[in-house]
């Protein structure tokens, strides 16, 4: 990575520099709905090609709705909830300059071991805006070389114009093309990628589609 | 099974019927066996009553969303290899 990367990673992330805690007890903002055509196309593509079922990821935090939804559809539903992970500090060491930041090696020792090839399919939601920048990159390869070859990932991107208070969701699907956004607080937007970030980040993916929408986030669908 | 508000459970999960409390933690796999199965989502009462209340803020807007193809863009990026 450069050094004018680390810089606007750097003013991106603000002066702080340390990790956000969750707010244990916080009172959870208003619902709101939002029809999502990527995500209608990932749920088209979860059809069984044979008599094993469909393994499906979902990497937010855990949405009964969503594991009622796709248990009802035949799908094996795996949960992660990785934001929440990252946030515990045994993943955490010191660098040179004094300031803790997470080794990956420690992170994925005890998160998301799975086998290559596991999962038709990914949930990412918008985990890669707010996750530490130390476990972007690595978390993408792995979830890369545990999705299935043709397997879909669905994630999402604020854009530059949703601003740099966007609060992290839990997402839950209640139809198949829409979803109902429940704001978590305690979770700060990391940075803002832009088409070209996610090019990078996901080149090793077959391919990419991106949905723009009016409320200020991109939905990129992306196939391996 | 029955996961309430304030379980956290770790681990793979193979049952006929499940009961998930909003709020539960689950980190694992959760697989439902057999014809008369289902998961159910149950909302605290706690939970249940203050989204009674908020119902009516709930709003119901449309994404509107467009598909197009990314082309690259020419300035460099911080996920650059390089």
């Amino acid at each position: 990575m450069s050094s004018s990367g680390n810089n606007l990673m750097r003013w991106f992330r603000g002066a702080g520099g340390s990790q956000p805690k969750a707010e244990e007890g916080a009172k959870s903002a208003p619902r709101t709905k939002r029809t999502c055509i990527g995500l209608g196309e990932f749920m088209r593509n979860l059809t069984s090609s044979g008599e094993q079922k469909i393994c499906v990821l979902d990497l937010g935090p855990t949405s009964p709705t969503n594991i009622a939804l796709l248990t009802e559809m035949g799908v094996r539903v795996f949960n992660e909830d990785i934001l929440t992970e990252s946030q515990d500090s045994n993943y955490s060491v010191k660098q040179e300059d004094g300031s803790l930041q997470i080794d990956p090696t420690k992170f994925f020792a005890e998160n998301l071991n799975y086998p290559a090839d596991q999962f038709d399919a990914i949930l990412f939601w918008d985990v890669a805006d707010y996750l530490p920048e130390s476990l972007v990159k690595p978390l993408v390869e792995r979830l890369q070389c545990m999705l299935k070859p043709k397997g879909h990932l669905l994630a999402f991107f604020h854009t530059k114009d949703a601003g740099g208070e966007s609060l992290y969701s839990r997402h839950h699907i209640v139809q198949k093309d829409i979803l109902e956004l429940e704001p978590i607080q305690g979770f700060k937007l990391q940075r803002i990628f832009n088409n070209r970030h996610i090019e990078n980040l996901f080149k090793d993916f077959a391919s990419r589609k991106f949905f723009l929408g009016r409320d200020n986030i991109r939905e990129v669908l992306m196939v391996r | 099974m029955e996961l309430r508000k304030s379980c956290t459970l770790m681990g793979d999960v193979s049952t006929q019927r499940i009961v998930i409390e909003d709020g539960a933690f689950f980190k694992g796999a959760i697989d439902i066996k057999g014809n008369d199965s289902r998961a159910e989502v149950r909302k605290p009462l706690a939970v249940a009553a203050s989204a009674g209340m908020s119902a009516g803020s709930t709003s119901g807007s449309s994404s509107g969303a467009s598909s197009y193809s990314a082309s690259p863009d020419p300035q460099g990026s911080f996920l650059d290899s390089k």
